[in-house]
C-alpha cells in the first residue's frame, strides 16, 4: 500500500451509506484510543491556529481565571497522561517494529515467514494485487515472544511504511503452528497474541488518531467490510422490493374489493332503478287507465245527459210549436 | 454471574467466533521435521540430527515460501564454532507416484558459519534456489518429497551425500496484526 491510501479508502466508501452498519464514518473515524475520541478533558489545548486580535473589553472578558487556567492544565496533563498510556500501541510499535525492509532484504533472510491471505487481511488495502505480510521472530523481545513485521504492497513492490495497513510490531507472536497447536506455549502466543495485537488494533487502530478506518472495518478487514456492505445493501434492496410487492399487492387487493363492492353497488342501484321504473310505470300504466275510464265515463255521461237534454229541448220545442199553433189557430 | 453469561461478555464471544471463523487460512508448509525444531532447541545434540550432520555441521533445509508463487530452498546450517561449509549438487523429487519429477539445483555455493542465534549457536545459510508453488505441491502431492544435496566442510573434505524427507504440513491460521 502506498502513501495515498486515503483516497482509496474514501472511494470505499461508496459501498456504504444510509444507515448501513457499514457506513465509513464521514471525516474523522473515530478511534477510541485517539486523541481525537478521547474525552473532552483529555483533549489537547494548544491552539492550531493565531488568535484573531479582540477588542481590549473583549480580551479582558476572554483572560482566563484561576479555575480555567488549573482547568485547563488537568487537561494538558490528562492529555500527556493518555498519551503516554497507550504509547506502546502506537508509538512503541513503530520503534520496536523498526524500518521497514524491502523485498529485496526479505528474499536474503529466510527468518521471514510469509503469511497466508487470510492472516493478512488487516494489512491489505483491498485494491490491486493483494498485500504480502512477513513476520520475523524478536529474540529481544520480553521472553522472545515478540515479532517484527513487514509487508509489501501487492502492487508496488514496496514495503507500507505508513498509514492503517503498516506493518506492526507484535508484542505476542501468533504460534508457528496456528490455531491447532494446541501445546501451552501455542495457546499463550495465540492468546497473547489476540490480547495485546489484534484487540487493540480492533480498538485503537494502527496510527493515533483518524487513520481512516471504523471499529467494523477493522474487525473484519477492509475486503470483508466492503463485502458485507455490498451484502447488506442487497438485503436492505431486497426487503426493499419485497416490501414494495407486498405494497402493490395489497393495493391491487384492495383495488380489486373496492371494483367489486362498486359492482355490486351498482348492480344493486340499477335493480332498485329498475324496479323504482317498473313501479313508476304500473302506477302510470294503472293510473292512466283509470283515467282513461274516468274520462270515458264522464263522455258517456257527457253524451247520455246531451242527449237527454236534446231530447228534452227538442221535445220542449215541439211542445210550444204545438202550443203555439193551437193558440194561433 | 460470569463474565461469559453477561450481555457483553456473550457479544465478545460472538465476535470473537465470527471473526476467528470468517477470518480462517489454511497454510502449507514443507518442513523436514528433525530439523525444524533446531531454530526453538537451540541444542544440536539430538540423536535424530546425526544423520544430517557432516563434520560437526548439522544441515538443515528450509523450504521458506516467499510469494503466494513461489517458494525458496534454503540450507541453514548450524555448528558450535566458525566452519566454512560448501553445497552442489541438489535436487528435490517427488516420492511414490511422482518419484519422476525432479527439480535441479546443479550450482555450487559457499558460506561460512558465522552468525549467532539467541543462544549463541553459529549458523551460516545457503539459498539452493527458488521453485514455483505449483511444482512443489505437484512433487509432493503425495505428502512427501525427497531433497538431495552433497556437502563439504573445508574446502579438503570430500562432499558427502545427505538425504532429508520433506513432508507437507497444513495448518489452521488465523488473522494476525
Amino acid at each position: 500500500m502506498g502513501p495515498d491510501y486515503r483516497p482509496d479508502l474514501q472511494r470505499d466508501h461508496g459501498v456504504a451509506h444510509g444507515l448501513s452498519p457499514f457506513a465509513q464514518a464521514q471525516g474523522a473515524a473515530p478511534s477510541l484510543w485517539s486523541a481525537h475520541s478521547a474525552p473532552a478533558f483529555f483533549a489537547n489545548p494548544t491552539p492550531t491556529l493565531a488568535p484573531a486580535p479582540v477588542p481590549a473589553a473583549a480580551a479582558q472578558a476572554q483572560t482566563p481565571g484561576l479555575l480555567s487556567s488549573l482547568w485547563d492544565g488537568a487537561k494538558g496533563l490528562g492529555s500527556k497522561g493518555y498519551h503516554g498510556l497507550t504509547d506502546w500501541a502506537f508509538e512503541g510499535r513503530d520503534r520496536n517494529n523498526g524500518r521497514a525492509p524491502t523485498q529485496a532484504e526479505i528474499d536474503q533472510d529466510p527468518s521471514w515467514r510469509l503469511m497466508g491471505p487470510k492472516e493478512t487481511i488487516y494489512h491489505d488495502n483491498n485494491r490491486g494485487a493483494a498485500e504480502r505480510k512477513y513476520v520475523r521472530d524478536d529474540p529481544n523481545s520480553f521472553l522472545g515472544l515478540g515479532g517484527t513485521e513487514a509487508v509489501i504492497d501487492g502492487d508496488t513492490g514496496r514495503p507500507m511504511e505508513a498509514g492503517p495497513y503498516q506493518a506492526t510490531y507484535n508484542y505476542v507472536n501468533p504460534a508457528k503452528g496456528g490455531m491447532g497447536d494446541l501445546s501451552l506455549g501455542g495457546i499463550g502466543r495465540n492468546l497473547g497474541h489476540l490480547a495485546l495485537d489484534v484487540i487493540p488494533y480492533w480498538f485503537g487502530g494502527t496510527v493515533r488518531g483518524d487513520e481512516g478506518t471504523n471499529f467494523a472495518q477493522r474487525v473484519l478487514g477492509p475486503e470483508t467490510y466492503k463485502k458485507a456492505g455490498a451484502a447488506w445493501d442487497g438485503a436492505k434492496n431486497w426487503v426493499g422490493d419485497k416490501a414494495s410487492g407486498i405494497g402493490h399487492a395489497v393495493g391491487d387487493a384492495w383495488d380489486g374489493t373496492k371494483d367489486w363492492v362498486g359492482d355490486k353497488a351498482s348492480g344493486i342501484g340499477h335493480a332498485v332503478g329498475d324496479a323504482w321504473d317498473g313501479t313508476k310505470n304500473w302506477v302510470g300504466n294503472k293510473a292512466s287507465s283509470v283515467g282513461h275510464a274516468a274520462g270515458d265515463a264522464w263522455d258517456g255521461a257527457k253524451n247520455w245527459a246531451g242527449n237527454k237534454a236534446s231530447s228534452i229541448g227538442k221535445g220542449i220545442s215541439a211542445g210550444w210549436r204545438g202550443l203555439t199553433g193551437w193558440m194561433g189557430g | 454471574m460470569s463474565f461469559a453469561n453477561t450481555r457483553i461478555g456473550k457479544w465478545a464471544a460472538s465476535l470473537l467466533v465470527m471473526v476467528a471463523g470468517c477470518n480462517q487460512d489454511t497454510r502449507i508448509e514443507y518442513q523436514h521435521n528433525p530439523t525444524v525444531h533446531i531454530e526453538s532447541d537451540h541444542t544440536l545434540s539430538r540423536p535424530e540430527l546425526t544423520p544430517f550432520t557432516v563434520d560437526g555441521v548439522v544441515v538443515a533445509p528450509i523450504f521458506r515460501m516467499l510469494t503466494p508463487q513461489s517458494t525458496q530452498v534454503w540450507l541453514k546450517l548450524w555448528t558450535t564454532s566458525g566452519k566454512t561449509v560448501s553445497a552442489r549438487a541438489a535436487h528435490l523429487s517427488g516420492t511414490g507416484a511422482q518419484s519422476a519429477q525432479s527439480q535441479q539445483f546443479p550450482a555450487e555455493h559457499t558460506t561460512t558459519t558465522e552468525k549467532k542465534d539467541a543462544k549463541g549457536v553459529q549458523y551460516g545459510l545457503i539459498l539452493l534456489g527458488e521453485l514455483g508453488n505449483d511444482v512443489l505441491a505437484s512433487l509432493a502431492s503425495d505428502g512427501s518429497a525427497k531433497l538431495m544435496v552433497e556437502i563439504r566442510v573445508s574446502p579438503a573434505a570430500e562432499y558427502r551425500s545427505l538425504s532429508f524427507d520433506i513432508t507437507r504440513h497444513k495448518t489452521k491460521q488465523w488473522a494476525t496484526h
